[in-house]
C-alpha cells in the first residue's frame, strides 16, 4: 500500500488531511511528508498488518467500516484512501457517533452513520457500492453480520476484513475452537486470502481477510 | 425492465442498464428517511409504483426483498459521493439528537447518585478526621454519616454541652477549639450537608420520572431498583426485549463472568436482590423469588416500552 511504512514492529501512515494528531499519536516528519504513528494495540487493522496481512486498500477506494467507534482506525484508513476515497463509518452507539461526527468534519472523506450493522436494510439507502469492508463489532453473530453486509454492499471480487473476538461469541469455549468454527462458515461463503491471530497485540482475537466470490 | 431505487438523494427510476432516467425528490426528507429506514414506502415510491406497476422495487421492504445481488450492486453504485456525504451528515445529526430520550436522564441520574455517594462518603470521613479531636465522643457514638454531619454543625453553632449529655457523658476529653478552627470546620460541614440535600432532591426527581415514564416498572420493582435496571441494561428498550433470565442477573455481570470462565457458583440474582420480595426471603427461597420478580419486571418493561413507542 502506498503511504504506509512498516518498519519492524512499528507502522506509520502518511497524513493526508493535516499533520495535527486526532488521537494524540506521534507525528514524524519524513522525507516526503508527515507520518502518523499507528498503535497496533488500539487498532486491529494495524495489528493484522504487523502480523503480515497485506490488505489491498487503494487510493480512492470506497470503504464500509462497521464498528467505527471513536474512529481511531477509520482515521488511518481515511489517510490511506486519500481525498478521492470514501468511508461509510457505522456504529450504533450515540456516544461514539458524536465523536465520529466531529472527526468527519475534518476528514471530508468520512461519513458518520448511526446504525445497527446487524440490520443493513436500515441503511441500505444511505450507502453506495463499496470496494472494501472492514468489520470490528464484537458481537455474538459477527460472522453473520459480516456476510450480510458483504453481500449487500461490496462489489463482486471486492475485499473484506473481519476481526473476531472469541469471547463475544462464546466466552466459555477455547478461542481456537471458536475461530475454527468461524473459519468454516467464512470459507464456505467467500474466498479466504489470509487468517491470523492478533496476539500479542490483542488477546483472543483473530482476523480474516477475504475476497467476495461473486 | 425498469427499476425503482431510493437513496438519500431521492427516489430514482432506472433503465435496464441501471442508469437513472428520472428522479423524484423527497417532499419531506426526514419522513422519507424514516420510512426507508423502517422498510415502509415513501409517498414518492408509492406514486412511482402507481405510474408503473411493473417496475422492480430495489429497496428492502417488509414484504419485498430484492434478490438479484449483481443487479442490486450495479444499482446502488448510483449513489454519488457528494450527495452521500451531505445527506448522511444531516440524517446522523437528527438521529443523534433524537437518541437523547428520557432513558438518558434516568441513566445519568443513577450514575450521578453513585458518584455523589462516593464523594459524600469521602467528605464526611474527612470531617471526622478534622473535627474528631475536638469532640471525640460524637465521632465515636454517631456512626451514621449524615447524622454525624448534622450534629457536628449543631455542636459548632450551639456548643457541645447539651449533646454531650445526650450521649451520656459528663465531660469531654476533646481539645479546646479556637474560633477560626470552628469557623473553618463549620463551613466545610455545611458544604457536606448541602450535598446530602441535593442528593435527596435528585432522588425525588428520579422517583417522579420513574412514576411518570415507567409506571409499570416503578410499581413492580420500585423506583430505585427500576432505575438501576435501566441504567445497567442501557435502555428501556433493551430490558423490553431481554429474556427475563437476563433481567434476573442484571448487575451481577462480574459474578456471571466468573462463573462462565472458572466455573464458580452461578449467581442467582443481580441488583433485584435488594427488592423486599427477595431480601426478606430465606436464602433457599431467593432463587425462586428472583425468577418470579424478573418475570414480572419483564412484562412491566414491555408494557412501558410499547405503550409509548407504538
Ligand atoms: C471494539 S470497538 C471498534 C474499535 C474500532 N474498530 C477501532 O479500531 O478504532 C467495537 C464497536 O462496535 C460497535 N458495535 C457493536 N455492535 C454493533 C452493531 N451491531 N452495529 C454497529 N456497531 C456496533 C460498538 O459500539 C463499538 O464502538
Amino acid at each position: 500500500m502506498q503511504n504506509v511504512i512498516i518498519d519492524k514492529k512499528r507502522i506509520w501512515v502518511k497524513a493526508v488531511y493535516d499533520k495535527n494528531p486526532d488521537f494524540d499519536e506521534n507525528v514524524d516528519k519524513k522525507m516526503d511528508g508527515f507520518y502518523r504513528s499507528w498503535d497496533a494495540r488500539r487498532s486491529k487493522l494495524a495489528a493484522a498488518m504487523l502480523k503480515g496481512v497485506e490488505p489491498k486498500i487503494d487510493k480512492g477506494a470506497n470503504i464500509l467500516y462497521l464498528g467505527a467507534s471513536h474512529g481511531y482506525t477509520c482515521s488511518y484508513v481515511s489517510d490511506i484512501i486519500g481525498k478521492s476515497g470514501l468511508i461509510y463509518a457505522i456504529d450504533f452507539a450515540p456516544r461514539v457517533v458524536r465523536d465520529l461526527w466531529f472527526l468527519c468534519e475534518k476528514r471530508k472523506n468520512m461519513i458518520p452513520i448511526m446504525g445497527d450493522a446487524s440490520q443493513p436494510q436500515t441503511y441500505f439507502h444511505r450507502v453506495g457500492l463499496c470496494d472494501f469492508i472492514f468489520q470490528d463489532v464484537a458481537q455474538k453473530n459477527q460472522v453473520d453480520i459480516f456476510l450480510k453486509n458483504l453481500d449487500m454492499f461490496v462489489k463482486p471480487n471486492g475485499l473484506g476484513m473481519l476481526a473476531i473476538k472469541s469471547r463475544s461469541i462464546d466466552i466459555s469455549r477455547k478461542p481456537q475452537a471458536v475461530f475454527n468454527e468461524c473459519r468454516n462458515v467464512i470459507e464456505s461463503k467467500t474466498k479466504l486470502i489470509d487468517y491470523k491471530l492478533l496476539s500479542p497485540y490483542e488477546k483472543d482475537h483473530c482476523i480474516f481477510y477475504v475476497q467476495k466470490t461473486q | 425492465m425498469q427499476y425503482l431505487y431510493s437513496n438519500v438523494n431521492g427516489c430514482h427510476v432506472l433503465d435496464g442498464k441501471f442508469k437513472i432516467v428520472s428522479t423524484l425528490e423527497f417532499k419531506n426528507f426526514d419522513d422519507a428517511m424514516d420510512a426507508l429506514k423502517s422498510g415502509e414506502y415513501t409517498p414518492e415510491e408509492k406514486k412511482a409504483l402507481e405510474d408503473n406497476p411493473e417496475i422492480m422495487l430495489v429497496n428492502p421492504k417488509k414484504d419485498n426483498v430484492f434478490r438479484d445481488g449483481d443487479k442490486r450492486l450495479k444499482i446502488i453504485a448510483n449513489l454519488e459521493k457528494k450527495h452521500a456525504i451531505a445527506a448522511n451528515k444531516r440524517i446522523t445529526a437528527s438521529d443523534l439528537s433524537a437518541s437523547v430520550i428520557i432513558d438518558h436522564t434516568v441513566i445519568q441520574t443513577v450514575s450521578a447518585l453513585e458518584e455523589m455517594d462516593k464523594i459524600i462518603n469521602g467528605l464526611t470521613k474527612r470531617l471526622r478526621e478534622w473535627y474528631g479531636p475536638y469532640f471525640p465522643e460524637l465521632c465515636e457514638k454517631i456512626t451514621d454519616h449524615q447524622k454525624y454531619v448534622e450534629l457536628s454543625i449543631n455542636a459548632l453553632e450551639n456548643g457541645i454541652d447539651k449533646l454531650l449529655k445526650e450521649l451520656g457523658y459528663e465531660q469531654t476529653f476533646g481539645a479546646e477549639i479556637s474560633e477560626p478552627a470552628a469557623q473553618a470546620i463549620l463551613s466545610y460541614a455545611k458544604i457536606i450537608i448541602g450535598f446530602y440535600d441535593e442528593r435527596e432532591v435528585m432522588k425525588k426527581n428520579l422517583e417522579k420520572i420513574m412514576k411518570k415514564h415507567y409506571p409499570h416498572i416503578e410499581k413492580t420493582a420500585g423506583y430505585s431498583i427500576g432505575a438501576r435496571l435501566i441504567a445497567s441494561a442501557g435502555s428501556l428498550r433493551k430490558i423490553a426485549i431481554m429474556p427475563s433470565s437476563t433481567i434476573q442477573l442484571l448487575g451481577a455481570e462480574k459474578a456471571l463472568f466468573r462463573h462462565l470462565v472458572s466455573g464458580s457458583r452461578v449467581p442467582k440474582h443481580g441488583l433485584i436482590v435488594n427488592h423486599t420480595s427477595i431480601a426478606d426471603k430465606k436464602r433457599s427461597e431467593r432463587g425462586k423469588a428472583a425468577r418470579m420478580l424478573a418475570n414480572k419486571i419483564s412484562i412491566a418493561a414491555r408494557v412501558d416500552y410499547y405503550r409509548v413507542s407504538k
